[in-house]
């Protein structure tokens, strides 16, 4: 373990995404990896919100997640759409988003920049780098950043 | 148009003290980021440098791929650049990443509130420095897909 961390292990990560073997891929990858942070998966945008909107309402309920990992092209609420929303509603703002997508287009990846996610990622085609992938989100996120629920404590 | 490799973008970083600079850069040569790193010292001299105005208009230096940015600056601070940033459509996709010594927690939310990319804290000792540039590195390098 690295002295220099802000360990926020107790968050979980939430992943929306609609294809159900990727899904199962990323739950496989992150037992690989051996994250320990909780997954939580949705199969859209709107499940997305929904589930957030139960967050933090009483004590019963989930804390808001350390970091969203948003699939762009889905179903009901695209990621684009839902990345949006998320931007302008003061709740969830400040939530560190991660678009995940097949796409290699420029134009793509400065658009979503310039929606507000806080990085973008192209999924690997291989398991083993998929396995990378998850380790270095799980260790940048919930080890070497700041969080913005610590402005909320 | 050329598209540069990522792992030649240049980083920007903005700090006023200039101690810091020369040991940021100690750290980012021992951590072995072949990434060129270029210092601003302040928040309008950051914003000159990336808009190719003022001490920059007779040179304008390439755009960078990431910008660390310390928040307690003198001239423009690091709030005023970060809105600054992203109200300029011809530079609010660039990655920003405020690395400060700022422990007020308040300052953390604020800036993902107007949009930064990530937050860190400067560690204190050397080594320390050394792991964190070391994997900030990593993950916007070799990780993530930079716009271009």
């Amino acid at each position: 373990m690295n002295t220099y961390t802000h360990i926020h292990q107790q968050q979980s990560m939430l992943i929306a995404e609609d294809d159900a073997a990727d899904r199962m891929l990323f739950d496989r990858a992150a037992k690989s990896a051996g994250i320990t942070q909780e997954f939580i998966f949705v199969e859209h945008g709107e499940a997305l919100l929904e589930y957030l909107d139960t967050c933090g309402v009483d004590e019963d309920s989930p804390a808001l997640p350390g970091l969203i990992v948003l699939d762009l092209n889905m179903p009901r609420m695209d990621g684009r759409e839902t990345l949006a929303t998320l931007r302008q509603d003061p709740r969830y703002k400040a939530l560190p988003v991660v678009a995940l997508t097949s796409s290699h287009s420029p134009e793509d990846v400065a658009a979503v920049y310039r929606l507000g996610a806080n990085s973008y990622l192209t999924k690997p085609s291989l398991f083993d780098e998929l396995v990378d992938m998850v380790q270095s989100l799980s260790n940048y996120w919930f080890t070497l950043v700041r969080h913005p629920s610590e402005g909320l404590s | 148009m050329t598209q540069q490799p990522p792992q030649i973008l240049t980083v920007v970083m903005a700090d006023d003290d200039p101690l810091e600079h020369k040991l940021v850069q100690r750290a980012w040569t021992k951590a072995r980021i072949c990434n060129p790193l270029f210092f601003v010292n302040d928040g309008q001299e950051l914003m000159e440098y990336l808009r190719g105005t003022g001490r920059y208009v007779s040179q304008p230096p390439p755009k960078p791929g990431l910008i660390l940015l310390d928040l307690n600056m003198p001239v423009m601070d690091g709030r005023e650049v970060i809105e600054a940033i992203h109200a300029d459509d011809d530079l609010n996709t660039i990655p920003l990443i405020v690395l400060t010594g700022s422990e007020v927690e308040q300052d953390i939310l604020k800036s993902y509130e107007l949009g930064v990319n990530s937050f860190i804290t400067k560690p204190i000792t050397f080594e320390n420095l050394v792991l964190v540039l070391h994997d900030l590195s990593r993950y916007w390098f070799e990780l993530v897909r930079l716009p271009t």
